[in-house]
């Protein structure tokens, strides 16, 4: 075969393939290419091959101004360009204490897989498989299905003989390693009560720290934002909000809710008071508790303080928690005389002990007896994802399997720091123990830990422990600044893929179509991990023999639709109707007709709210009932005195995580170029702080710059910083700098909420707060590292 | 010898659907298979290794079977390829199930982590998190029961 016509063969193929997957491709002029994302599904304008406009898709009920910011994102001035390497990794001077503190060189493609094979091929070889730790856990930084780098890693690093993975998560670590215990089900992500019934049958909503209008913006898929328009039916209905929060959330002034403002990571107390309201005023419901339930009698002990002399009543809550004990009182009352739902979100549960949230709002709502009825009981997640959609039962379009881990060891999500400098040690872990192994290789794929791990600055010391740091980037973030090999990776819109939404309801299919190529040398996690798979001789088990755009076609064939899959990748979209069992679901209502037969997965197959099970483990920090226990460093601590305010670090308004963060709407909510600082008005008036002053936030763990926002909008001696702001040190080749961008879990901490679920307790925190003197750095967060042309 | 698919059993005026992954005797006759097994028979017509088993190995379809369990032999005969050596071989496909709806979001547990009743409840509330089919939900939970857990 001649050169001409295997050339034109390869067009024709590539012709057939845009074809199937690219109509617009063909058009002239500009054109109109539709894409999804965690902000929501949209219409890309693009002009000689730029994204000139992001419109939101018709389909989309209440599109966010996050959507809009891709547009900004995908063409940041730090876009890593090209595969770079560290100097002295690639010299092999090994500066290792340099990460973060030195140029970089840009290398080629090929050079650049071959020292990350290299890396890889050498840390399996002298320490083995258990030395490669994948960062790479969650998956939020797109939502297509066949280029998730979570599972393309996996999938890789499994065929190389292994890797030491994450287990549980960030978000409700401590929640989904108790609730099994408690409820026999993680609760958190399981599908509640469809919306209909609630709309219809609920007359009460009780609110632990949840802000909907906030967290629904985005969706670990792609959001239609349909729960606004049920939460405002709710609201007009006349159904009572109650929102209890350090913070009066934007819900709060949506939804009309009754704010009680608290002290932080202190909702505990406030529910075990309630608790003990009912017990005392006789209001309980006790068939409830007889029937369903098991360990009442020594929760009661507890409530009625026979061991400990203090008896958990309002007055006593009220001490700790800032909440008037009439308040308290008339909310217990008032919960069992409607149709209550207890809902809460999971920022209360990101608290040293943070288990014993969730097991006594469930101890509460057993108490008011209405689980399994509809429109009362439990609500773990009515913040979360469009909960309450109905599922429409077509099953999601598949991920790639990430195939088999011969390494068996998993390590809890907020350990990451500790495991890095404590190898060898072994710890408690939800009545088992676990031993960390020896980390010599960090592996991140579009995640980026130097961001959603608690003491950055003890993280950072053990990055530079490592002897190499991988990640795959299309942003320099700080966790690509810190790495050793940076490969330039794609955003979703340089490519195909293929997703759906919203994450309970799947009530559409998407078509991400690819809207622009690829940006500088950017190459894709799949084709990276594919090309390193040829390097180690598996690349057909990695592909599965197939290609991209098969796996897209064969994951969407995994739905259960008529539709064909090239109507739906030329319309964009496919909508799929929910079947009335869904829109009638009811949580738990199986079990509350017969809890024989439809027991629950608990040891007693009831609500346990003693479980002999976790009193078993024997672990001080999380008896075997719900119980308040004082934390290490809160208000009422010895540390108090230096730090006298409490912490919180809520999800932001304004980007997802540290998405978006390098964008013109990223930049348009920074105070003084700084993450804003909220703290009380007469917090601020009595410190002499006014609005843009420049402060600083520190503690034992850092120091970090923030701008002051004075309002009425957050409970006293309690400041908030979101989370997501990029670090960057003032100067990174000294320990401990401070950062000049406000990156909260600088000042964080990574103790674990307890021996159970050793899951993050960011929001147990004491720091002290102080106008930031003489010349202030620049931020330089969104800056991109030197990089040289060669070495 | 395992059986690859599912195979129809019988014993008597008793038929009987016996689930993949099953181990049985068997003998070659000529170009056939003969197979026999003995399970022991619940009330609700379910079949078992034993009666003390926990997970169910096949369901009875027709035939009366009364009110207590019992034991009998099924017999059966089937072509080539119907039967392997060992376990894994019989199984491959609901592994790869397995492994593709279960091993996307975290990594696929390991089926002995858990009993298989444990398992069940698992998989009710996996199932919706997860958009599998009824009949996928099937084909999992017999993959787990085979490899779960013994009851300790
Ligand atoms: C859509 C994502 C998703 C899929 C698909 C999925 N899971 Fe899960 N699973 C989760 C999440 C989220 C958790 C809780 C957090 C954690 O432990 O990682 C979880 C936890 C678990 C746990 C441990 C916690 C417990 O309940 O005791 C098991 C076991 C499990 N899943 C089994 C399965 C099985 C079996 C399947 C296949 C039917 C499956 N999962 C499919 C998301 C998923």
């Amino acid at each position: 075969m001649n050169t001409d016509r295997r050339e034109f063969l390869k067009m024709a193929g590539a012709f057939a393939a845009m074809l199937t997957c690219n109509p617009e491709a063909l058009a002239a002029g500009d054109r109109v290419i539709t894409h999804a994302t965690h902000m929501g599904p949209l219409k890309a304008y693009v002009r000689n091959g730029k994204i000139v406009r992001i419109e939101a898709m018709d389909i989309d009920l209440d599109p966010v101004d996050l959507l809009f910011a891709h547009k900004d994102a995908v063409y940041a001035r730090n876009r890593v360009k090209y595969p770079c390497v560290r100097k002295s990794y690639l010299d092999g001077s090994d500066r290792r204490h340099m990460r973060g503190a030195e140029e970089f060189v840009r290398v080629d493609w090929g050079t650049a897989l071959d020292l990350v094979a290299e890396a890889l091929a050498k840390t399996k070889g002298e320490y083995g498989n258990e030395s490669i730790f994948k960062t790479t856990y969650a998956r939020w930084a797109h939502p297509g299905r066949i280029h998730q780098a979570a599972s393309l890693q996996a999938r890789m690093l499994g065929l190389f003989g292994g890797f030491t993975d994450i287990v549980g998560d960030y978000s409700a670590g401590a929640a989904t390693q108790i609730l099994p215990h408690v409820m026999g089900d993680i609760e958190v992500y399981s599908q509640q009560t469809s919306r209909e019934v609630v709309l219809d049958k609920t007359e009460l909503i009780l609110m632990w720290g949840a802000d909907p209008f906030k967290t629904n913006k985005i969706d670990y898929h792609v959001p239609i934002h349909s729960d606004g328009a049920w939460l405002r039916k709710m609201k007009d209905k006349g159904i009572k909000f109650v929102t209890i929060d350090p913070t009066k959330n934007m819900s709060v002034d949506e939804l009309g809710s009754e704010w009680v403002p608290i002290k932080a990571a202190s909702d505990v107390p406030m529910i075990l008071a309630m608790c003990y309201t009912l017990y005392e005023e006789k209001l309980y419901n006790k068939q409830f508790i007889d029937k369903y339930t098991v360990g009442f009698n020594v929760f009661l002990k507890y409530l009625r303080g026979e061991k400990d002399g203090k008896v958990k009543n309002a007055k006593w809550a009220e001490k700790i928690c800032g909440v008037p004990a009439q308040k308290i009182k008339e909310l217990a009352r008032m919960a069992v005389k409607h149709r209550t739902l207890v809902t809460g979100s999971w920022a209360p549960q990101r608290i040293q002990y943070g288990e014993q949230f969730h097991w006594s709002l469930v101890a509460l709502a057993s108490m008011i007896g209405q689980i399994g009825l509809a429109g009362g009981g439990i609500y773990f997640n009515i913040h979360y994802c469009s909960a309450g959609a109905p599922y429409t039962g077509v099953g999601a379009p598949l991920m790639l399997s990430q195939g088999r881990n011969p390494v068996n060891i998993l390590i809890p999500a907020s350990r990451m720091g500790e495991m890095l400098l404590n190898p060898g040690k072994t710890i408690d872990y939800n009545g088992k123990k676990l031993t960390y192994p020896n980390i010599k290789l960090i592996y991140s794929a579009g995640v980026t830990p130097i961001g959603h791990q608690p003491n950055v600055n003890k993280l950072v010391e053990g990055f530079r422990k490592v002897d190499t740091v991988i990640t795959h980037e299309p942003w320099w973030t700080p966790t690509a600044r810190y790495s050793d090999i940076v490969l330039p990776a794609t955003t979703s819109f340089e490519r195909n893929d293929i997703s759906f939404g919203s994450s309970y309801g799947i009530e559409y299919a998407f078509a991400m179509k690819q809207v622009i190529s690829p940006l500088f040398d950017a190459r894709n996690d799949y084709d990276i991990f594919l090309e390193l798979s040829k390097r180690f001789g598996f690349e057909k088990a990695y592909t599965g023999g197939k290609s991209v755009d098969e796996w897209i076609r064969w994951s969407y064939s995994k739905m259960r639709t008529k539709v064909s899959f090239s109507d739906f990748w030329k319309k964009g979209y496919v909508h799929f109707t929910s079947p009335k069992s869904s829109r009638e679901y009811v949580r738990h209502a199986d079990f509350r007709k017969d809890p024989v037969a439809n027991y629950l997965r608990t040891p007693s197959g009831k609500i346990e709210l003693f479980s002999e099970k976790v009193a078993s483990f024997g672990y001080n920090d999380c008896p075997g009932y719900p119980a308040w226990i004082e934390p290490t460093e809160g208000p009422a601590s010895y540390m108090a005195k230096k730090y006298p305010f409490q912490l919180i670090t809520p999800h932001p308004i304004h980007r997802l995580h540290s998405q978006l963060d390098n964008t013109s709407l990223g930049a348009k909510h920074k105070v003084a170029g700084r993450e804003p600082v909220y703290m009380n008005k007469f917090d601020a008036r009595r410190m002499g702080l006014k609005h843009g002053d420049t402060v600083e936030v520190y503690n034992s763990r850092g120091t970090v710059l923030a701008g002051v926002v004075p309002t009425e909008k957050i409970t006293r001696g309690v400041l908030a910083i979101e989370e997501g702001a990029w670090y960057a040190a003032e100067n990174p080749s000294k320990d401990n700098s401070r950062c000049v961008s406000g990156q909260v879990n600088i000042l964080t901490s990574d103790r674990p909420t307890s021996r159970l679920a050793q899951a993050i307790s960011a929001n147990t925190c004491l720091v002290a707060i102080r106008k930031a003197g003489g010349k202030l750095p620049r931020n330089t967060a969104y800056d991109s590292p030197p990089v040289r042309e060669r070495l | 010898m395992y059986l690859s698919k599912p195979l129809k059993m019988k014993n008597g005026s008793l038929s009987a659907i016996v689930y993949t992954g099953t181990s049985v005797q068997s003998e070659k006759l000529g170009k056939k298979w003969i197979i026999r097994k003995q399970f022991w028979i619940s009330n609700e017509g379910e079949l078992f290794e034993s009666s003390s088993s926990e997970a169910p190995t096949g369901n009875v379809k027709s035939g009366n079977i009364g009110n207590n369990g019992f034991y009998a032999t099924f017999t059966a005969s089937a072509k080539d390829g119907l039967l392997v050596c060992n376990l894994s071989d019989a199984i491959t496909e609901m592994d790869s199930l397995y492994y593709e709806r279960c091993g996307t979001c975290h990594r696929a547990y390991d089926p002995d982590m858990y009993t298989a009743a444990h398992w069940k409840k698992i998989l009710e509330s996996m199932k919706t998190l997860s958009g599998i089919s009824q009949q996928e939900e099937t084909e999992i939970m017999r993959y787990l029961s085979l490899l779960a857990k013994r009851k300790d």
